[in-house]
This record gives structure tokens, sequence and C-alpha cells, in this order.
């Protein structure tokens, strides 16, 4: 009998808006733009963090860098043997890498040159790696450059001249900056490619059999090497995450002034009863609504106003992120973003991400109407009908 | 200090709520001193209508703080990836004793609001407000509880440098640095499993009774029983009950005895907890709303909302029983046996 009860309250409410259309659009569109906003930073936030993460599955578990003057420089490959002399490192091996501008793409590839297929995790869904001047692409570039196997790729080396490669295989990345930016080539041909004279490498990849030892052998490598930067796994992935969680922050920091305009925007609009509506909740209470129910009935205009606009401000930023690629945002968020070619965002959207959207919009919207909305049901039924 | 949109989104509703909790007891302040319900003056009236708000502040600082408890796991779940050697929430409430003191407070707080709540609702029903004095009393007691909890929460997430070591669920086991989780994780898991039947036994039995016989001393008996087992649930989630869960959805060592991992499966752990809530809350209602059925305008009211709560403790508590049993039949029928430790 009771939920009976509730249910036409709520029946009432939603009768109440829809005849107020134009005064509770306002609402409804600043509330939307709101939750729009918050909702795109946290979905880019969390595709990024998921991208970088993909990224460094490709990281060793150490990495090498040679400083010379505060700046990274080319490694020599006799620190390879000083490594390897470290108990505990299972393999360590040159790398040789480097960024290629695409002048007809407008955008930055990554070289990899390798020694072995083995020491890169990608997963060849055509073809195979074999000949002098072979590489592998990923699916994306592949696509974007309507590459096929067997199919020759031009590229302009150091010197200025074009060199000519054999695409003969694709690789499927679980990450959309892999797969779209990586070209992989055997590392003698890179090295040449690149113009790094031989002994040097760029940096030098460690494996370490024992992640427990993780840290103590990378102390070790930056003793007994003291010109290098010694960079483990953790140390980039933590760096990634605590840069867009900053990031993020800071943008909401921002953000909050809006979020309290936004709070004394709605309170001001709840307050403002028009001569019309007093005279509704009066009639009402002259007909024997409780001033509970009135409330009740304020209540749930107020939570369905929020829901809708919060389900619409959701929808609307996935489609922002993640269709259209979140050009409001890439910017601020990405920062090399121009660097890089386009690529897409993966959906990546979880129930806590959704609950902090929720807490953050919905929470400040809702205690901004509550005292109106009481002000609202409290009101003397003669009084209200009167007019004043 | 970490900066970021967990953590300022949860700042935000937690000084959200501590205002209007502030605003509510001011207001009450006001009841408290001149509340005559027998005078028709203007100013009797207009606190009987201040009444209206308060509750209804009050309605909304609960669901305010049942969200933050939730964010406040899920935020320690993200913050893991920060912190240097967590893994999961255990390790991030962890990085510093404020971490599992706030959360204590929240799940304090959930109970506080929910009784509050509860005899608001009697006050209600009742032509004569009898309880309007305990109620606005009841009321600036609580700004303490929320205060404090505003303060650690703060306090928590500011004193978090993102370079600190914590140890993390596997070696938390070995390591005594932390005074609030470990005295769970220590705990030797056969006591917790007995102590966990042995209080689900009794509970349920009580309720049961209780809702048989109606008597005065097996609502009160309900009540405490209620608390206990509630408290022995989240020990046995600390202790020999996560990991069956953990093993069964994702696989891990049995050595991680993390509470929170259930919460990676949503569908399965936030009904979960919520059932543990439920039971919790509803049982220790049973024996608060005893008191209260000696004023004579509430005898029915308080009677008939006693016997739903102690329906609502049995169903919450039966299914927080069944769904545990349910994961330790998978575990055994997965490793061959329950007793692993």
């Amino acid at each position: 009998m009771s939920f009976e009860k509730h249910r036409n309250i709520l029946d009432y409410s939603v009768n109440f808006l829809l005849r107020r259309k134009g005064k509770n659009l306002a609402t409804i569109l600043v509330f939307t733009l709101v939750v729009f906003m918050l909702a795109s930073v946290v979905m880019m936030m969390n595709s990024l963090n998921h991208e970088a993460r993909e990224t460094l599955s490709l990281a060793p578990d150490i990495t090498v860098q040679k400083i010379i003057a505060g700046r990274q420089g080319l490694v020599p490959l006799e620190y390879i043997s000083t490594i390897q002399s470290i108990r505990g490192v299972s393999r360590a091996e040159p790398r040789v890498w480097g960024y290629y501008y695409d002048a007809d793409e407008d955008a930055t590839y990554t070289i990899i040159g390798v020694q072995s297929l083995e020491s890169l995790p990608l997963a060849i869904s055509e073809g195979g790696f074999s000949g002098e001047s072979a590489v592998l692409v990923g699916e994306a570039l592949a696509r974007a450059k309507r590459l096929n196997v067997g199919d020759k790729l031009l590229l302009r080396d150091h010197r200025g001249e074009y060199v000519k490669f054999v695409v003969a295989g694709v690789f499927s990345s679980s990450s959309a900056l892999q797969s779209a930016d990586l070209i992989v080539m055997p590392q003698d041909k890179a090295r040449d490619f690149f113009g790094i004279p031989s002994g040097y490498s760029n940096d030098i990849a460690v494996y370490v059999a024992n992640p427990a030892e993780l840290p103590n052998i990378a102390i070790k490598i930056a003793q007994k090497l003291p010109d290098t930067r010694v960079l483990t796994r953790e140390q980039i992935r933590e760096t990634y995450d605590a840069i867009f969680g900053w990031r993020s922050g800071v943008f909401l920091a921002s953000l909050l002034g809006a979020l309290l305009a936004f709070a004394i925007l709605v309170w001001d609009r709840a307050s403002g009863l028009t001569a019309e509506e007093k005279r509704e909740i009066g009639i009402l209470k002259a007909l024997g609504w409780s001033t509970g129910d009135v409330l009740e009935m304020r209540t749930f205009e107020g939570v369905v106003l929020a829901l809708n606009s919060y389900l619409l401000g959701v929808i609307l930023a996935y489609l922002h992120v993640f269709y259209l690629g979140a050009p409001l945002l890439k910017p601020v968020l990405l920062g090399w973003s121009t660097l890089y070619p386009s690529f897409e965002l993966m959906p990546v959207v979880t129930l806590e991400d959704l609950l902090l959207i929720f807490f953050i919009s919905v929470v400040p919207f809702l205690a901004a109407v509550v005292v109106p909305s009481w002000r609202a049901s409290t009101i003397d039924p003669d009084e209200a009908m009167r007019g004043i | 200090m970490i900066l970021n949109f967990w953590v300022i989104s949860q700042i935000v509703g937690t000084v959200i709520v501590l205002l209007l909790c502030i605003y509510a007891a001011s207001q009450g302040v006001r009841i408290l001193l001149r509340w005559q319900l027998e005078s028709a003056s203007e100013e009797q009236l207009e606190l009987e209508k201040r009444t209206y708000l308060i509750s209804t502040l009050m309605q909304y600082a609960l669901a305010f703080q049942v969200l933050s408890l939730l964010l406040f796991a899920a935020t320690a779940d993200y913050l893991a990836s920060f912190i240097r050697g967590a893994m999961c929430a255990f390790g991030s409430l962890n990085a510093n004793s404020y971490g599992f003191a706030t959360l204590w407070v929240k799940i304090f707080a959930i109970f506080v609001y929910s009784s509050w709540l509860v005899i608001n609702h009697l006050d209600t029903q009742a032509e004569d407000y009898p309880l309007v004095k305990l109620k606005y009393a009841l009321l600036l007691l609580f700004l303490p509880l929320l205060i404090a909890d505003a303060y650690l929460e703060i306090r928590y997430y500011t004193s978090i440098s993102p370079n600190v070591i914590t140890s993390c669920c596997g070696s938390a086991l070995r390591t005594e640095t932390n005074p609030y989780g470990f005295v769970a994780m220590k705990f030797p898991t056969n006591v917790a499993m007995l102590a966990f039947f042995i209080a689900y036994a009794l509970t349920l039995g009580l309720l049961y009774t209780y809702l048989r016989r109606r008597q005065r001393r097996l609502a009160l008996a309900s009540g405490i029983a209620s608390l206990a087992a509630f408290a022995v649930s989240l020990l046995a989630m600390f202790t020999f009950l996560s990991p069956y869960f953990n093993v069964v959805l994702f696989g891990l060592p049995t050595q991680h005895r993390c509470p929170f991992e259930v919460l990676r499966a949503p569908a399965i752990g936030y009904p979960f907890y919520a059932l543990l809530f439920l039971g919790g809350i509803a049982g220790v209602l049973v024996a608060v709303v005893e008191p209260l059925k000696a004023k004579p305008s509430l005898r029915n009211s308080a009677a008939k909302l006693q016997v739903q709560l102690a329906k609502l403790a049995l169903l919450g508590f039966g299914g927080f029983l069944l769904i545990s049993l349910a994961f330790m039949l998978l575990f055994y029928s997965m490793v061959g046996t329950v007793f692993y430790h």
C-alpha cells in the first residue's frame, strides 16, 4: 500500500516536471554539460592509463640508458658484459629504436630493431619475419597506409635516401598505440637506417629471472655503471599513473569553481517558485497532501532531473571520448597528441568510474536543492492559494 | 598528498555531508531548546516544519555516506597503483595509520545514521512526537563522529606519499607495522572459522526464535548477536573467508587474504557486502527499537517495525552465509579441501 503511494507521488513529480519543460530544460542542459565534462575526463584518463599499461608490456624489466652531460646518449655495447656479470640477470640485450616522421601521413612512427622476434611479445597475425629488408608493421598502421604482406614500404633514412623495405608480416596488439605506430625490423638494418654507429645502441634491455631481486639488481647496475640511468618497469608505470592522475586532478580542481557555480544556480532556480507553482502546492495541501508528501514530490523531482542529466551526460561523454576521440580533451590530457598518429581510445569504463562521476555531480546537486525543496513544501495552503 | 580525481571527489563529498549534518544539528539545537508541543505559537509551528527539513537532510546524509563508503573502497583500490608496494586496496589503506581508521569510522557512521533514521521514522509515525528530544540530542552527539570521519579521511589522503613502500596483503602477513589491519590478519584462521559459524548459528537462531516468541530479552540478544556476527564476518573476510572468493574468482594464491578483492567482481562483491550490512544494521536496530516500545504512542508501530527488521536481518545474514558457503563449495571442488592453511 505504501509503495503504491510513493509510486503515485513519483508519477506526479514527473508530470510536474513535464509541464514546466522550459524552466527545467536549462537545469538539465547545464547539469548534462557538467556530467559530460567530468565523465569525459574520467573516461579519457582511464583509457589512457590502460593504453600506457599495455604499451609497457613491451618494456623490459630494467632499461639502462647512458647519460652524457645530463642528456641521454648512445650506450657502448661493452656495458652489456658488465651487466651480465651481475648475478641474477638472465639476459641483457642492446636495443636500437627511434622515431620516424612520415611526411605523407603527417604522423610519427616508432621503429624498433630486434635481434630476434622472441624479445617482443607481439602476436603476428599474418606472414612471418624473414629476409634482409623484411619489416613487420602493426595492424592499424597497415590499414592506414593500405599495406598488405609482400608490399613495398619506402622510408627515408638518416642520409635522406629512400630505403626499400618489404612488409613481411602484420602483427596485432592489445594496445591501439602499438598497433598504430610500430615498425619492427632487423637490428642491423635499423642501426644503418638511423645512422647509429656499430658498437652502440640506444639503451640496454635487462631481463631478470626473479622479480623479487629486481630492485637490488637495479641498484647494482647503477653502482657499477655510474654514468647510466636505470629505470625499472614498475617505476615507469608509477610515473605514468601519477602523471595521468595528477593531470586529471588539476582538471577537476579547476572545474570545482564551475561545480560550485552550478550548485548555486540550482539552488537559485529551485528557490524561485513561480506564483503558479506555489498555487499548485497550495492546492495539493488543501486536498490533503501532507508536508512530507509534497517534500517527497519535490525530492523526486530533483532525483528525476539528476538521473536523466547524469545518464545523458555519461552517454554523451562516452560518444565524445570513444567515438569522436575526445577532441575537446585530447590536447589537455594527452600532451603529445600531435606527435602520435591518430589512434582510437579503447573503451574502458568500470562500475567504479560511473560511481565516481555520480558522486561528484549528483551529490552536490541534491545537496543544493534540499533546502529550497523543503521551503517550497512547507508553504501554508491559504497563503499559497492567495497567490502571494 | 595525492591530487587526483578520486581523492578530490571523495573530499568534496565528505565536506558536503559534514555541512548538511552541521546545518541539521544547528536546526536541531533550536528544536531541543524551544520545543513545546502543547503550545500553538507561531514558533512551535515553525519548529514542526523544521523537523521535516532535518529528517530529509539526514536521509540524504545517509545515502551520501553509503556512496562515500563504496567510493572509499574503490579509491583505495585505485590508489594501489600509485603507492609503491601496494597491490590492492589493503595495501593502500595500510599506507598510513589513517586508512583503516577511516574505513572503520565510515562503517560505524552508517550504523549510526540508520539508527537515527529509524528513531526518526518511528517518531513521525506517532501524533505526539514522543522522541523529539532524544532525536535531536543524538544528532548533536553524532557530530563529533562525522568530524572525525572527515578529519581522518583528509589526513589519510594528505599523508599518503606515492613513494612510501607499503606492505601488501601477501607480505602483510609477515610484517608488523600497522595496528589496524593486522589484528585480524594475524588472527588464527581456525579460531576465526569457528567463531564465524558459531556467531551465525547463534544470530540466525536468536532472530528466528525472536520472530516466533517476540520476547524482550530475545530482541536485545538478537541485536547484540547481530553486531557480533557483523564484526566476526569482517574478521572472517580478513582471515579465512576472502581466499575462497579470491581463488575461485581470480585464481589468486590462498595467502592473498584481501577482503576488497571480491569487489573487482562487482556483480558478486557489492550484493555480497550489501547483504552483510543489511543483516548487521537491521539486526542491531531490532535491539535499538526495543526500549522505544515503552512509549505508549509508539507501541504498535515499533513492534511492527521490529518484526520487519528481524526478517530483514535474517535475509541479510542468511544470504551472506549462503554465498559464503557456495564459494567454500566451489573452492572445495577446485582444491579438494576447505582447510587450505
